[in-house]
């Protein structure tokens, strides 16, 4: 195959907007799938991607496509649209010549359009807009191609108008993409390097590389060289991905395909890694690679006492198969045990782990409430970072704190411009600009520290906006700040799963909500107890739970001993299920309601 | 003497005017047109219950529910079949439970002809106000009435009174206390209004349209009646049963001493050689099946939904559980050969950690709950609980 007929290309848009289907009527009309036999979005081939309708990982397939007497072969990838998984299409965008940036005709130009516009741009790519859902009663093409003209400086007569539901106008989708996208470059005879854009685990075949050829070619038997890591390996398969794997002779310039080489263990390959031969090893430079991926949000995972801290690690090495992008390490806590500390790209993405770990893994976890990063400049020393709150020194060992800050692109419509700048405002937030998108939608941007936006910032935003407002977030950063360490204590017991760094002015709001909600959970005691937010010696907030005076059954039952013992081995049960923490019991659920931070406003 | 076993009998009569706000017991409301066919199915099942134990001596029965004097003719139907079946000693103690409003003079006269020796009279409280807010069909007046008619007819009477109930206070539990004793009743029990899953209290307190139960007000209440009865001569002999000298319930005695006790009816609960059983709780379903034969060998019983035998470590921590409800409290030395295991072994430091917190006693051999731990029974009673391995029945066909 010529270099000059293939085609590299990534379907990029805000989340929802329809790229995995328009992916099934390309697959469809260039007869990589029967219409017939295919569900919808066959690309989203994960069970959690099935289950919530979203795509998470990014997935390249090989389309051939025969116009005007020429065949051409269309390497697409689909990427994922919701913003803890924009680390994909970056990836996926290294292994492209142009992009198709798909915006729903009804909806308009959103957060992540933008975003993933930006990123198409920076990388140098063509790219084609594609307005999809013409066949909405509720599209607005007219406007929404305004918009794009506005937003994202692409020409009006540039955008091509589909249904990715009815396939109307997908035909000329095809056609678009071998005329205006270019071929991939590269010199078919130099040395091999090709770009690793992205590695999965497979039961069966170990790890599958997903590869963009650079420059020369590829073919099994060769002795490859990973050339960050510096380990070699020996190709047993290399192929195409139709979207399942189709083993080829070899992958030529300018090609996306597979390679199998017999690599055990996910980390030892990283992605963005360049791929050359052995022999060619000393003579090639390496391609630019990736930043690896940023974790933004981090927690505390724990065996509920029903589970074991074995079966966690076990979990969590497998799941580590399949995702490597999330990161955990041992930690204990008096309160909660031995567990770990986990790093994510985001609350979707904690979520999606979480969910993994108690449902294909049968665990029932306690977590820990989400918390971003800390930089801690010392008194004396050079700063580090804590990914944990309970890390946080005295504060008279600490010259400065610094917590991530990151740069906030909202979307939403002219009448509601008011709410989100004081909702921003009171979020800490620093307002940077404003830009009308069309008459009655703008962009708005705010610098505003990530952990004020991981704690329900979302719904508020959906709430205020009557669930139309979209967001994007880039990192951009630490500041300083004026953060202290909350600390929660029950009898006077610092409860070490329960501190949290927060704004000093928050400290007092958010000491008395955990307070109140452990008053409602702890079960009264034969003494008193006395449950206290502190920050540094200072007692901000208390409660107290004030001693049972009796706890007797008066009943009978007519001689049913069995259902008295019953009871009585239910309340033994419950608790054993709880944690003694300074001689107070405490249930697990008081734990979980105090971790959990929803329905505060 | 009969040198036959001896042992007690419940039956259950499940028939009530409507049902309580609080009640969770096994009730029916407006099947007393079946009330014939029930008396029939109880005489069936008391008739496999004596052939099947080899007709024991039975030195109590007790019929209870609901409220029997509401179907005082399947009583009748019931004793009389008893007597057939068993042995009844001649000083058997023979209970009925009863509501104010049903037990009339004739119901009672029917009842002691029958050999009926005590009356247990549902009375709860002599307030109005409190009888309203806990649903009840009768009043005051008529509540004492029926203790005066009952007083007048039987050797023995016994008077259930409720505290707890919202919106009471120590002075009207003072003076429902007061007016008990002033009829001059053998046996006084108090019972702790509870609140229980599924019944329209707990739903009006969920709704916030009743006062959730204050433990403050409970525990000042439990500790007046331990205060004022045993000065008006009625001893506390369990946390909730206060009697005059030797007039305690034997019939629950023989629950608390963890003795075997048969037991006939809807929900009915029974054990007997170490194996415990329930019956139904289905009014129907109990009719089918109390006639039928058991599919399993001895026991349990033909109408039974739940049977188990537990293990001699679990069945000691029972009969601790049930024992230390009395103020006497249990003999570990006798529990222990009894059971064929070592209290000491198996519970040794669990009734330590009980002591040290000032919860339990020891007197000799025998642990006791103190004044402190009568209040908290159920924190030291826990320890006790053992799981067992019960068979939850699938209803046969019948
Ligand atoms: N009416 C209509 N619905 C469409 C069209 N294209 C996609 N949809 C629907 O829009 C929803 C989202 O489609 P997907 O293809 O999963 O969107 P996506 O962009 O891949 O979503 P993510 O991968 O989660 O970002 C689905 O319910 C589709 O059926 C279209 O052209 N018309
Ligand atoms: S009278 Fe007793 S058994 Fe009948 S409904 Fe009321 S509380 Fe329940
Ligand atoms: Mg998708």
């Amino acid at each position: 195959m010529k270099t000059r007929s293939i085609r590299n290309f990534s379907i990029i848009a805000h989340i929802d907007h329809g790229k995995s289907t328009l992916a099934d009527r390309l697959l469809e009309l260039t007869g990589a799938i029967d219409p017939r036999k295919a569900c919808d979005q066959v690309l989203d081939s994960l069970s959690l991607e099935r289950e919530r309708g979203i795509t998470i990982k990014a997935k390249s397939v090989t389309l051939h496509y025969h116009h005007c007497d020429r065949d051409y072969v269309l390497n697409l990838i689909d990427t994922p649209g919701h913003v803890d998984f924009s680390y994909e299409v970056s990836k996926s965008l290294q292994a492209c010549e142009g992009v198709l940036l798909l915006v729903d005709a009804a909806q308009g130009v959103e957060a992540q359009t933008v975003a993933n516009a930006y990123l198409a741009d920076e990388a140098g790519l063509t790219i084609l807009p594609v307005l999809n859902k013409i066949d909405l009663a509720m599209a607005r093409p007219d406007e929404v191609e305004a918009e794009i003209e506005h937003s994202l400086a692409l020409e009006r007569e540039a955008v091509l108008r589909v249904s990715a539901k009815t396939g109307q106008g997908v035909p000329a989708v095809l056609e678009a993409i071998v005329a205006r996208i270019p071929p991939p470059g590269g010199d078919p005879a130099a040395p091999l390097r090709a770009l690793v854009f992205d590695s999965v685990f497979n039961d069966y075949r170990g790890v599958v590389l997903h590869v963009r050829i650079v420059d020369g070619r590829l073919g099994p038997g060769e002795r490859v060289r990973l050339m960050a890591s510096g380990r070699e390996y020996d190709v047993d398969e290399v192929g195409h991905f139709r979207p399942e794997l189709r083993k080829a002779r070899g992958l030529e310039t300018g090609e996306v395909g597979y390679v199998i080489a017999a690599i055990r263990d996910l980390k030892d390959v990283r992605v963005g890694d360049t791929l050359t031969t052995a022999r060619d090893a000393g003579r090639v430079a390496a391609l630019p690679g990736y930043r690896p991926p940023l974790h933004t949000v981090f927690c505390g995972f724990y065996p509920d006492v029903a589970t074991d801290y074995t079966a966690l690690r076990e979990a969590l090495d497998r799941l580590a198969l399949s995702d490597p992008s999330f990161s955990y390490l041992p930690e204990s806590s008096d309160a909660l045990g031995f567990g770990f500390r986990c790093g994510f790209l985001g609350l979707l993405h904690l979520e999606i782990v979480k969910e993994r770990l108690e449902r294909d893994h049968d665990l029932a976890l306690v977590q820990t409430l989400p918390n971003v990063s800390y930089e801690i400049v010392p008194a004396a020393g050079a700063p580090y970072r804590i990914d944990a709150p309970g890390k946080m020194p005295d504060a008279n060992l600490i010259r400065e704190i610094r917590e991530p800050v990151v740069l906030v692109s909202l979307i939403v419509g002219a009448d509601q411009v008011g709410g989100i700048m004081r909702l921003c405002i009171e979020r800490r937030g620093s307002f940077v600009s404003q830009e009308y998108i069309s008459t009655t939608r703008v962009r708005l941007q705010f610098r505003m520290p990530l952990s004020e936006i991981i704690h329900d910032f979302y719904d508020r935003l959906k709430s205020i906006t009557r669930g139309y407002g979209t967001m994007d977030y880039q990192f951009a950063g630490f500041a300083a700040a004026d953060l202290v360490r909350l600390r929660i204590l029950v009898a006077r017991s610092e409860i070490d799963a329960l501190s949290l760094v927060v704004h000093r002015s928050q400290a007092e709001y958010r000491g008395r909500k955990i307070l109140q909600k452990l008053r409602k959970e702890i079960p009264r005691h034969l003494f008193e107890v006395a449950l206290q937010a502190a920050v540094g010696g200072k007692i901000i907030a208390r409660e107290t739970i004030s001693a049972l005076s009796k706890d007797v059954t008066a009943k009978c039952y007519g001689g049913d001993v069995t259902r008295k013992r019953k009871l009585l081995e239910k309340q033994k049960e419950g608790k054993r299920r709880m944690r003694a923490v300074g001689g107070v019991e405490i249930p697990q659920k008081a734990f979980l309601a105090a971790l959990r931070t929803d329905e505060e406003n | 003497m009969d040198s036959r076993e001896m042992t007690g009998l419940y039956v259950h009569l499940p028939f009530c005017p409507r049902r309580c706000g609080y009640c969770d017991f096994a009730v029916v409301v407006g099947r007393e047109p079946e009330a014939e066919a029930y008396a029939e199915a109880l005489s069936a099942e008391v008739g496999w219950l004596a052939r099947t134990t080899g007709r024991p001596r039975l030195e109590s029965l007790y019929f209870g529910g609901g409220t029997p004097t509401r179907t005082p003719a399947a009583v009748l139907r019931v004793l009389a079949a008893v007597r057939a079946a068993f042995a009844v000693a001649d000083d058997a103690e023979v209970t009925v439970e009863a509501n104010p409003e049903s037990a009339t003079e004739e119901t009672l006269d029917r009842l002691r002809a029958a050999g009926v020796n005590r009356l247990s009279l549902g009375v709860q409280s002599f307030d109005d106000g409190c009888l309203r807010r806990l649903g009840r069909s009768h009043d005051a007046a008529a509540a004492g009435a029926a203790v005066q008619r009952a007083r007048e007819r039987f050797p023995e009477v016994s008077v259930d009174l409720m505290f707890g109930v919202p919106g009471t206070s120590a002075k009207s539990w003072r003076r429902d206390l007061e007016r008990a004793v002033a009829l001059g009743p053998d046996h006084v029990s108090t019972y702790c209004l509870t609140v229980e899953e599924h019944t329209p209290l707990a739903r009006a307190i969920r709704r916030g349209e009743a006062p959730p139960s204050e433990d403050a007000l409970e525990a000042a209440h439990m500790a007046l009646a331990a205060a004022f009865l045993p000065a008006c001569g009625y001893a506390r002999y369990e946390i909730s049963n206060y009697a005059r000298p030797g007039r305690a319930s034997r019939h629950n005695l023989r629950y608390w001493r963890n003795q075997s006790c048969l037991g006939a009816g809807v929900a009915a609960a029974a054990f007997w050689a170490g194996t415990r059983w329930t019956n139904t709780a289905d009014f129907d379903a109990y009719l089918a099946r109390a006639a039928g034969r058991p599919a399993a060998l001895f026991p349990p019983g033909p109408a039974a939904d739940f049977h188990e035998h537990l293990p001699p470590r679990a069945a000691l921590g029972e009969s601790i559980l049930v024992g230390l409800r009395l103020l006497e409290g249990v003999d570990l030395g006798a529990l222990s050969a009894r059971h064929g295991v070592s209290a000491e072994e198996t519970f040794g430091a669990a009734i330590r950690a009980e002591i040290e917190q000032g919860l339990l006693e020891r007197r000799g051999d025998r642990i006791a709950l103190t004044a402190r731990g009568l209040r908290f029974a159920n924190r030291v009673l826990m320890a006790f609980a053992l799981p067992g391995e019960g068979v939850r029945q699938s209803p046969r066909a019948s």
